[in-house]
């Protein structure tokens, strides 16, 4: 078995960038302020997940 | 237009395939086929003996071999062995105890919007073989949630923007999934082509980023331009049943065991890369999920969704008999005469792209099925172009099956949406256009992660 090296850089810079950007929307569209915290994370944390899985 | 008339006459048999795939598609849409009567996955094949028929007619009969060498097992497969493992989470109670974690977390610095935003993605996360099984086992927390921000920010609008958004992800999230989601077949297509860094899962994670965005834009399209309203005191029932659940079930810590495998599972299989077949591997995530959780074999079959299962063999199979009597070589023809116009071969790949979102089936696999040889044929004439290098074939490729997969969700033929709107108590349908929205730029936004990084 080879362990996958193709976690690559570029895929977790992609994914956190679209958590990022999910977040601000999320944030936006249930009428808090863009740079709210919670939706920024969340959304990093789904980028993170996603990547990972 | 004399020379469309030269294209189709040239092949009149693979023209009338053409026709009937598509005006079967189209009358199932505007409802001159009853779905209660003949669905539209009954109508494929019925369609497909039709055109068996015609071409011993014309003196082609079509080979039974055709038909079956274009039915891909390995998805078929991989989608059965998903459900089992879905129904065994179901059973296990592993979707309650993603529910019951998802509560604790609106606690802590994530707040609403933090739990929100991992809410309506976790049918992208848990990455199902199918959409409806996390929209079924999740939507009471989409409405608990929904339903919770409606009362805190006044504003009820939020549980639509919250439901809808979770239903979007759940519709699109069968296209990356490794669990028999549509994006296998292109993979598989692709991968045929020995194109550098493309086969089997090379196209998951630009779905899975563009489902992210194409879930965001759509929230945003319903809360600030859409603004679909749902009906008050139906979601507060829902919201206030949902608590009450919440509060009184005890969650065995074997459903949170049960999560957890799963989730180690899935991470193993995409670092590991072992070698041993998805199904494999899925069939003793559920022997290990049986013994856990206590769970039962009817437990198992209870998870198995038949609807998708036959959307893809009647995809395949219309498929199979229309590469058969030539109707993808009338429909890339066709494409290139398109491609003369000022449209060009991107503005032909960009409808032909969002086709399934314009046909918008019950199950994306229905024309995702029927249409990626097409697709992929229409890849390789590009590249053969000379304008265009290899690469344009996966974009072309991913950018369909995002499309595909989502397709089901804006579909007034049954699709996911209506569970949304159902929920609701929503105008039927309603949430067609804002999925649609959101899917159209999730769409670009894959081809544009293939095309500028390549599959990551």
């Amino acid at each position: 078995m080879r362990i996958r090296m193709a976690y690559s850089v570029k895929l977790f810079a992609t994914a956190i960038l679209a958590g990022i950007i999910l977040g601000i929307m999320v944030n936006v569209s249930l009428g808090y302020k863009f740079y709210d915290r919670g939706g920024i994370l969340g959304g990093i944390i789904v980028g993170l997940l996603i990547a990972i899985l | 237009m004399t020379e469309i008339i030269n294209i189709i006459m040239l092949n009149p048999l693979g023209s009338m395939g053409l026709l009937f795939f598509f005006g079967v598609i189209i009358a199932s849409l505007r409802g001159w086929i009853p779905q209660d009567v003949l669905p539209v996955q009954s109508a494929l094949m019925l369609t497909t003996l039709l055109l068996a028929i015609l071409a011993v007619l014309f003196g082609k009969p079509i080979n039974i071999k055709d038909i079956t060498s274009n039915i891909f097992l390995h998805p078929i497969t991989a989608l059965i062995g998903g459900f089992l493992v879905a129904g065994a989470l179901e059973a296990a109670g592993a979707f309650r105890a993603a529910i019951d974690i998802l509560e604790r977390t609106s606690r802590t610095p994530l707040g609403l919007p933090g739990t929100v935003a991992i809410l309506v993605n976790m049918p992208t996360i848990f990455a199902m073989p199918c959409g409806r099984i996390l929209a079924a086992a999740l939507i009471p927390a989409a409405i608990l949630f929904g339903h919770i921000l409606a009362q805190r920010r006044k504003s009820s609008i939020l549980a639509s923007v919250v439901v809808f958004g979770f239903i979007v992800n759940a519709a699109a999230s069968c296209g990356p999934s490794p669990l028999g989601g549509i994006g296998m077949v292109g993979e598989g297509m692709a991968g045929s082509l020995k194109i550098p860094g493309i086969g089997l899962g090379s196209f998951s994670n630009a779905q899975s980023i563009a489902i992210m965005l194409i879930t965001g834009v759509t929230m945003l399209s319903i809360s600030f331009v859409y603004r679909i309203l749902p009906d008050e005191s139906l979601v507060k029932a829902e919201g206030e049943a949902e608590e009450k659940v919440e509060k009184m079930e005890k969650i065995h810590i074997s459903a949170y065991l049960s999560l957890f495998v799963f989730f180690i599972t899935i991470a193993a299989v995409f670092i590991l890369q072992p070698p041993i077949p998805i199904q494999t591997i899925l069939v003793i995530l559920v022997i290990v999920i049986m013994v856990m959780g206590d769970v039962t074999i009817q437990d198992l079959i209870g998870g198995v969704i038949l609807h998708p299962i036959m959307a893809m063999i009647s995809g395949f199979i219309i498929a199979g008999a229309l590469l058969s009597i030539g109707s993808f070589d009338v429909l890339i023809s066709l494409l290139e005469f398109l491609a003369e116009t000022p449209l060009g071969y991107v503005g032909v790949a960009v409808l032909m792209a969002n086709i399934p979102t314009i046909l918008p089936m019950p199950c994306g696999r229905i024309i995702g099925m029927a249409l990626m040889p097409g697709i992929f044929l229409l890849g390789i004439t590009m590249a053969n172009s000379g304008t265009f290098s290899q690469e344009v074939i996966p974009i072309l490729l991913v950018s369909f099956i995002i499309n595909a997969a989502a397709s089901c969700g804006p579909s007034p033929l049954g699709g996911i949406g209506g569970i949304g709107e159902g929920n609701l108590g929503t105008e039927i349908g309603v949430s067609g256009k804002p999925q649609q929205v959101g899917i159209m730029i999730g769409t670009g936004i894959a081809a544009l992660i293939i095309g500028v990084l390549g599959p990551i």
